[in-house]
């Protein structure tokens, strides 16, 4: 009796956990291990490049898209993530020449056209870095469901860092979503996780 | 040239712990490269307290117009960068660190930083102290000493 009880304890608290795994897996995973399935993540977005030309999905229909967002006065989180798409797309090599690379940023009342074009070109040279005004870049990161939000700092009024989501996303040539990966993946996690795609 | 620099750094470095006979040693301090035109910098150091507990309760550093001690909070997805009033230094612990997590945040860069860049850093801790050490640059997204063409100098004598 008693010994059934603890069979049966043990045998729930093994299930808790490794539906608690499961749901983390599937949280946290580089997307080629999760089930294929339509996420409603992405589409259209018009937003502003370097020279201060309109660049929309439309430009890039042909292309896989790697798209991350971030802010260019973040000297943290924002480059680790950059250096490591940077390293992928070297990793890649020419399997990578049908997959674009592109930095959004979140701030686009400091992060003008050409800041943040030439703090994406500072990571890899097809690192294409893209701005707009706030309704458009509140219309791209609405699209990808990012989070962000001004926040004070306290020292000094003037300044403000954002705090914001940082995941970075790989769209299909038909702008359907594909995978993600955080922001602390790994040059070789995000390659091994591409290349599927792209062969 | 750069060597030269170095070696004398070192050597500057040997003498000063010495003659302050610390029990806390800084024994990598390092920032990235400026990306593009970005404002802002961040410095990371790794210190190893022999003494007492102590703190970070202050940094300072010339190339940058505010310097100050942040962390990065990660709340579910999302990250929040955050001031912090102090960074502890246990007793007998080497605290190190690194990007996403504590770092020394360098608000108003005077000039960009270039990579083979040094800078000089000073630490004022809880107890006083006021611990001043050379931040070598590496590139925009190097993530630490083993990264870079960096050789401590004055970590292992004793
Ligand atoms: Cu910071």
């Amino acid at each position: 009796m008693n010994r059934a009880l603890v069979w049966g304890v043990a045998a729930a608290a093994l299930v808790a956990l490794l539906l608690t795994v499961a749901g983390e897996r599937g949280m946290l995973g580089n997307a080629p291990d999760s089930p294929k399935q339509t996420v409603d993540i992405g589409g259209a977005f018009n937003l502003v490049d370097h020279r201060g030309e309109t660049v929309t999905e439309a430009d890039f229909a042909s292309s896989y898209l790697l798209v991350s967002f971030g802010f260019t006065s973040c000297p943290d989180i924002c480059p680790t993530a950059l250096q490591s798409i940077g390293q992928a797309m070297d990793l890649l090599g020419s399997e990578g020449a049908r997959l674009q690379p592109l930095f959004i940023t979140l701030d686009p009342e400091r992060d003008t056209p050409e800041i943040v074009g030439d703090y994406a070109k500072a990571f890899h040279p097809r690192l294409i870095g893209l701005t707009g005004s706030t309704t458009q870049i509140a219309g791209a990161a609405g699209a990808y469901r990012v989070y962000y939000a001004k926040v004070p700092t306290p020292d000094d009024e003037a300044e403000y860092t954002i705090d914001h989501s940082a995941f970075i996303y790989l769209m299909g040539p038909d702008g359907a979503y594909l995978a993600h990966f955080s922001h602390n993946s790994s040059p070789e996690d995000i390659a091994a996780g591409v290349r599927p795609y792209l062969s | 040239m750069l060597r030269a620099v170095a070696v004398f750094a070192a050597l500057i470095g040997l003498f000063t712990s010495a003659a302050l006979a610390t029990d806390i040693e800084v024994t990598a301090a390092w920032a990235r490269a400026t990306a593009g035109a970005s404002q802002n910098g961040a410095a990371y150091v790794t210190v190893t307290n022999r003494g007492p507990d102590t703190a970070i309760v202050r940094a300072n550093a010339a190339v940058a117009d505010r310097v100050s001690l942040h962390t990065h909070q990660m709340d579910g997805d999302v990250m929040r960068m955050r001031p912090v009033e102090r960074i502890d230094l246990p007793s007998g612990a080497d605290v190190t660190m690194a990007p996403g997590g504590l770092h020394i945040m360098l608000i108003g860069l005077v000039e960009p930083l270039n990579e083979g860049d040094q800078f000089p850093l000073t630490l004022e801790l809880a107890d006083g102290q006021v611990i001043t050490s050379t931040v070598m640059v590496g590139s925009v997204g190097s993530m630490g000493p083993a990264d870079m063409d960096y050789h401590n100098g004055h970590g292992d004598h004793q």
